[in-house]
Order: structure tokens, then C-alpha cells, then sequence
């Protein structure tokens, strides 16, 4: 056993399986969650920056219920139809298909109604009569240069932006745990190969990268962006799974899984992974805030989210185009603000989770 | 570091040659190719670039000019990528040089004060601070500075294009000189603000971790002030973490600058790989790309080697 084995324990993250039988396992996870909760909350600002992402995360869930031209629940000629897909003509019944939002009032009997989102707009709807309007009360945040919906852009901008965050983040995160882990177990060939991996990646200016990829690719989409952001990101994870598991292998309780049988596969993924995982969360909410970032600048040099697809770094580029001229503020601030908020709150929560999930620092 | 290079021309070489889009159509300027005529130049161009040999005969003769220094020349115009790139450069690295100072000039004493007040109003109102400075785009700030401080339609107090006044010719050499550093402080601030954050958690973190050493309470013990204890003592030690956050904004900071030298139009290697990429002119590409992870690995040489400048325990090769 290595020397530093007696005092190591101590400094285990979360969840160490000091008795390996189901029930008081669970139990012990339960609380262990429970104090890294207490530990994330202590910091007020902590728990608002949670609260403002679970918020965002909910208007891209339901940007489809929140702004649209069609209702939700529309109750016609004494039937009731739910149109869950509200964005796409296709997905409607037939007999719905050639209804005109527009013209939906005249339509409607007495006994008809209508369920409408929050905004009755959607994200593509041209409205060339109310070109760069400012805020009002028929268009809570203004239009933009060719009369769309700034709120409702923003409200589909976030299923975007948060949909690339996710994707990419979470491809690279399983990029980078397969290869740390292989690398940091078995050593040896396998190491000398992910290292030299890594060290290439290293030294690659990132944005360079991703900027190339999305340059040559012929008629970027939404899916490359991720996928390239994915392929570049994984070092990190793979270096700090690699660390944390060439430091958790040598632990007596690894021992004690290999005497008792456990293979290799059963020992990396049931124990040394769930025990060096803390860090990676960290690492993924830092990398969220960072991939929305991305995006966005990718947007802005013309080799991001093709338009008209709303994304906030594609708003914030067609904002930039019209501000100068026409000194549209409300098409720079509200995307900027969305954009800020939730690069700022993931920032936040990577942070307080990092402090939480670290039993080192005292827990006054 | 050898394996590394190769690792670097390799991923450069095959990153491009790999992903989809036709290099010929677009160095000859886009749909091209159900001309007869022109199928006849393309195949002369694919010829003559030696396209059609297999993909690794093309590295090996793209690196054996490498190892010569010749990187070849761009297809889009006709001149050698690496005048091109040497052209560029010296703007980039000065720009990126500046940056780095303006970031270790303001990042480290916030670390320190942090550090020193942990858990203070003070403390958590800089680290928010340095956080939304972190979260917002530079492109957006640097639209918006350009919008609101440019001359556009608000106040006129930063120039906004390129590095020299119209009239740079006839100034003196200090007029030279102010002018340059006119122009250059916005676009400095904007690559730079970014990385406050993460220098000054890194500061922060190697003082709170040298000011707990018994050294230290040693140093307060004998009677010294509180300054020359932080300053003197504490802040020679805390600064080894901050070496290691060198090699890592390198590139974060070469990446930075396409878009703030796109911004303002700076004529360094950032707009050049911007200009390649829209051109897609692929041996400029490969030349900047690998100039680039070059100079990251520069970055990571000097840090090692001041690593051991710094502490005495580490050394490299005999004692």
C-alpha cells in the first residue's frame, strides 16, 4: 500500500463506500446529497443562480407552449384539439392545417375558445408592419428589422443556446470519462496514447479549432456545432477523471473489491468512476456557461447557428447589424441580458457546487 | 515534445483535408463545376496542388516543407503563408502580450485583497464582479463599447478601426508611439477582462493556501506588518499556482483575438485566420493553425523553465 493511503480517506469526495451493503449505502448517499446540499445553500446567491437556470431550463422545455401563433388547447365547431407541436403545420390535424392564426377570431362561434400561450408569436413570424417597434404592450420586448418577436425569438433562442450547451457538454464529458478512465486504470500503452492525446488538444487554441471545423464544414447546422464543441472539449474531463482515478486505484477499498472478485469493469464503474465523478459536475457547469459562449461567438463571425434559427448569439449578431443604424437598444439588451444571466448563473453554480462537493474547506 | 509537434501537424493536416467541402471549388471561387472548361482547370489545379495522391503522401510532403520552414503558399493570393503569417504575427503577440499584462496587473492584487479579506463584503462583491465580467461575450462588450463610446451615435471617446490614426505618417515618433497605445487600450481591455476571473480564483486560492503555512505566522509572530507579510512573503510563494494558469491562456487568449482584432479591425493573425476561413484557403489555414498551437507550446516551454526559476525544489535533468 501506498504511504499515503492512512490519510487519504480523508480527503475522499462525496459518497465513499465505507460499507458496501445496500441499505445503509443508499442511506449514507441520501445524507451525503442532503449535506452538499446544505453546504451549496449556505450561499444565498448560490440558490438564486439555481433558480434562474432551472428557469431557463423551463422556457426551453416549454418554448413551444410560451410563444407560438396557435393555441394550445383550441375548442372548434364543438371539437377540442391540444396542439402539442405548435411550431410546424404538418404535425396539425388535417382539418386544422389550412387555419390562419390571423383570421382564427372570425372563425370562432360563441361557444368557441381558445387557449393561447404567453406570447401569440412566433419565433419566424414576419410582421413587416411592425418593423423595429420598440417595447410596447402588443410586443413586450420589440421586433426587430423585419418585424419578428424579440420575446419570442428569445424564448426559442433558449432552447438553442441551451440545447448546444447540453449536447456538446454532454458528449464531451463521456469523450473525456471513457478515455481518463481507460487511461488512469490501466496505464501503461493506453496512458502514454491518451496523454499524448490530451497534450496535443492542449496546445490547440480551442476557438481556433472549433472556428476552423465550422469553416470548411459545407452548410453548417445546429448538430455540427455541437459535435465539434464536443469533440474539442474533453480534455479536461479526461485529465481530471485520469488524476482522480490514478489516485483512487491504489485505495485499500479497490483492494478489497479485486479480493473479493469484482472485475475490472465492475470496479471502474461502480466504484472508482461514482467516486471520482464530483469534480466532472463542476467541470460540465463551468463547460455549459463556456459552450453558450461559444455558440454565441461563432454566431457572431457567421459560422454558428445558421438563421433564421434563433439562437442568442444569432440575435445578438442581427442586433449589432441594426443598433448602429437605427439605435434599436431593446435588440441588443434583452438577448445580451438572457445570454448574460445564464452564463453568469451556471458560473455560479459550478462554483458553489465546487465549494460543496469540497470537504476540505471548512464547514462552518 | 517531438511527438507532440508531429501530433500537431498531423491533427492540422488531417483536419482539414478530412472535412467535408472541396478545396479546389473553393479556391476557384465556388460552383465551378459542371462547366466544361472549367472541369479542365480544375483538374490542371488538382494536378498541380497534387490532390489526388493519397492523403498521407500529401502529409509527408506538406511536412517535409514544413521542416524547412516553408509552409507554401496561400491559393487565394498567390504569396507565401508564411510571409504572411510573419507579417501578422508580431501584432497578434502584442496584443495577446498586453492583454496578459493588463490581466496580471489588475488580477493579481484583487486576488490578493480577496485572499487577505476572505468572506468579506469586499471579497464576494469583487469575485461577482470579476464573474459577470467572465459571462459577458466579448463581442458583445465590444460592439456595445463600440456603439455607445465610438463615435457612432452617443459619445465619440475611443477610436474603433485599426491601430493608427489617418494622419500617422506625420506624426513624431512619441505622437507615433501615444497614438498606437490610443488605440490600442480598448481592444486590450477586451481580450483581456475575461481571464480577471480565473486569475485573480487562482490568485486567491494559492494565497489562502500559503497564508495558513506556519512561515507565515512566523513572519506575523517576529512582528512584521501585515503588509510585508502578504507582499513580501506570502505573495512569493502564492504566485507558483498562477504559472501554471500561463499555459492555459495562451490559447485561450490567441483564440480571443479573432474576434476582437474582427472588431476593430486590427490586422493581426486572428483576422488573418478569419479571412482564410471565409476564403477557406486551406495551406493558410494549416500554416496559421500550426503557428499557433507552435506558439502555445512556446508558452508552456517558458513555463516549465520558470517553474524551476521560481522553486528551488523543482529541476529539470541533473542536480
Amino acid at each position: 500500500m501506498r504511504s499515503g493511503a492512512q490519510t487519504a480517506p480523508r480527503e475522499q469526495p462525496a459518497g465513499t463506500p465505507v460499507d458496501p451493503t445496500p441499505a445503509t449505502r443508499s442511506s449514507r448517499q441520501a445524507s451525503q446529497a442532503r449535506l452538499i446540499w446544505r453546504r451549496f445553500a449556505r450561499g444565498r446567491l448560490n440558490v438564486v443562480a439555481l433558480g434562474v437556470v432551472v428557469l431557463f431550463a423551463l422556457l426551453a422545455l416549454f418554448a413551444d407552449f410560451l410563444a407560438a401563433d396557435m393555441p394550445i388547447v383550441l375548442h372548434l365547431d364543438g371539437e377540442t384539439h391540444v396542439l402539442p407541436n405548435l411550431a410546424s403545420t404538418s404535425s396539425r390535424p388535417t382539418e386544422l392545417r389550412r387555419l390562419d392564426p390571423e383570421g382564427l377570431w372570425e372563425e370562432m362561434d360563441p361557444d368557441d375558445w381558445a387557449l393561447f400561450p404567453l406570447v401569440r408569436r412566433g419565433p419566424n413570424d414576419v410582421d413587416l408592419l411592425a418593423r423595429l417597434e420598440s417595447p410596447s404592450s402588443r410586443h413586450w420586448l420589440g421586433t426587430d428589422a423585419i418585424g419578428r418577436d424579440v420575446l419570442a425569438r428569445i424564448v426559442h433562442g433558449t432552447r438553442i443556446s441551451l440545447s448546444v450547451g447540453v449536447i456538446a457538454v454532454g458528449l464531451y464529458v463521456l469523450i473525456g470519462i471513457v478515455l481518463g478512465a481507460l487511461a488512469g486504470f490501466y496505464g501503461g500503452k493506453i496512458d502514454l496514447v491518451v496523454s499524448r492525446l490530451i497534450e496535443v488538444k492542449m496546445v490547440f487554441p480551442t476557438f481556433f479549432l472549433i472556428l476552423t471545423i465550422m469553416g470548411i464544414v459545407e452548410r453548417p447546422t445546429i448538430w455540427h456545432l455541437m459535435v465539434v464543441i464536443g469533440f474539442t472539449g474533453w480534455p479536461g474531463v479526461a485529465r481530471l477523471i485520469r488524476g482522480e482515478i490514478l489516485r483512487v486505484r491504489e485505495l485499500d477499498y479497490v483492494a478489497a473489491i479485486r479480493a473479493l472478485g469484482g472485475s475490472d469493469a465492475r470496479i471502474v464503474l461502480r466504484h472508482v468512476i461514482p467516486n471520482s465523478i464530483a469534480p466532472v459536475f463542476v467541470a460540465a457547469t463551468f463547460g455549459l456557461a463556456g459552450a453558450i459562449l461559444t455558440e454565441s461567438a461563432l454566431s457572431f463571425l457567421g459560422f454558428g447557428t445558421p438563421p433564421p434559427t434563433a439562437s442568442w448569439g444569432e440575435l445578438l449578431t442581427q442586433a449589432y447589424e441594426h443598433a448602429v443604424t437605427s439605435g434599436a437598444w431593446w435588440l441588443t439588451v434583452f438577448p445580451g441580458a438572457a445570454l448574460f444571466l445564464t452564463v453568469t448563473s451556471f458560473n455560479l453554480v459550478g462554483e458553489g457546487l465546487r465549494d460543496a462537493l469540497d470537504p476540505r474547506l471548512p464547514s462552518k | 515534445m517531438v511527438p507532440t509537434l508531429l501530433g500537431i501537424t498531423f491533427v492540422t493536416f488531417m483536419l482539414v483535408h478530412l472535412a467535408p467541402g472541396d478545396p479546389v471549388s473553393a479556391a476557384m471561387g465556388g460552383d465551378l463545376r459542371a462547366d466544361a472548361v472549367s472541369s479542365q482547370a480544375i483538374e490542371h489545379f488538382r494536378k498541380e496542388m497534387h490532390l489526388d495522391d493519397p492523403l498521407l503522401v500529401q502529409y509527408a510532403r506538406w511536412l517535409g516543407k514544413l521542416a524547412s520552414l516553408d509552409l507554401g503558399t496561400s491559393w487565394r493570393t498567390g504569396r507565401g503563408v508564411g510571409e504572411q503569417i510573419a507579417e501578422r504575427l508580431p501584432v497578434t503577440v502584442a496584443l495577446g502580450g498586453s492583454a496578459m499584462v493588463f490581466v496580471y496587473l489588475i488580477g493579481i492584487p484583487l486576488g490578493v485583497a480577496s485572499a487577505v479579506r476572505r468572506g468579506s463584503l469586499g471579497d464576494r462583491f469583487t469575485t461577482l464582479v470579476l464573474f459577470v465580467l467572465y459571462s459577458l461575450p466579448s463581442f458583445w462588450v465590444g460592439t456595445l463599447a463600440i456603439l455607445l463610446l465610438g463615435g457612432g451615435r452617443y459619445l465619440d471617446w475611443i477610436p474603433v478601426q485599426g491601430l493608427r490614426s489617418p494622419g500617422w505618417e506625420s506624426l513624431s515618433t512619441m505622437g507615433r508611439a501615444r497614438d498606437l497605445v490610443w488605440h490600442a487600450v480598448t481592444p486590450v481591455v477586451m481580450l483581456g477582462y475575461a481571464s480577471l476571473a480565473s486569475v485573480s480564483r487562482y490568485m486567491r486560492t494559492g494565497m489562502l493556501d500559503v497564508i495558513r503555512q506556519d512561515y507565515v505566522r512566523t513572519a506575523r509572530a517576529k512582528g512584521l506588518s501585515e503588509r510585508v507579510v502578504v507582499y513580501k512573503h506570502a505573495l512569493r510563494n502564492s504566485l507558483i499556482p498562477i504559472l501554471s494558469h500561463l499555459g492555459t491562456m495562451v490559447p485561450f487568449l490567441l483564440g480571443g483575438t479573432v474576434i476582437v482584432e474582427r472588431i476593430f479591425g486590427i490586422p493581426g493573425m486572428g483576422l488573418l485566420m478569419f479571412e482564410a476561413i471565409l476564403a477557406r484557403d486551406y495551406s493558410l489555414i494549416m500554416g496559421i493553425t500550426t503557428a499557433t498551437a507552435m506558439l502555445t507550446m512556446l508558452a508552456l516551454l517558458v513555463t516549465d523553465l520558470l517553474y524551476a526559476a521560481v522553486d528551488p525544489r523543482i529541476s529539470y535533468g541533473k542536480k
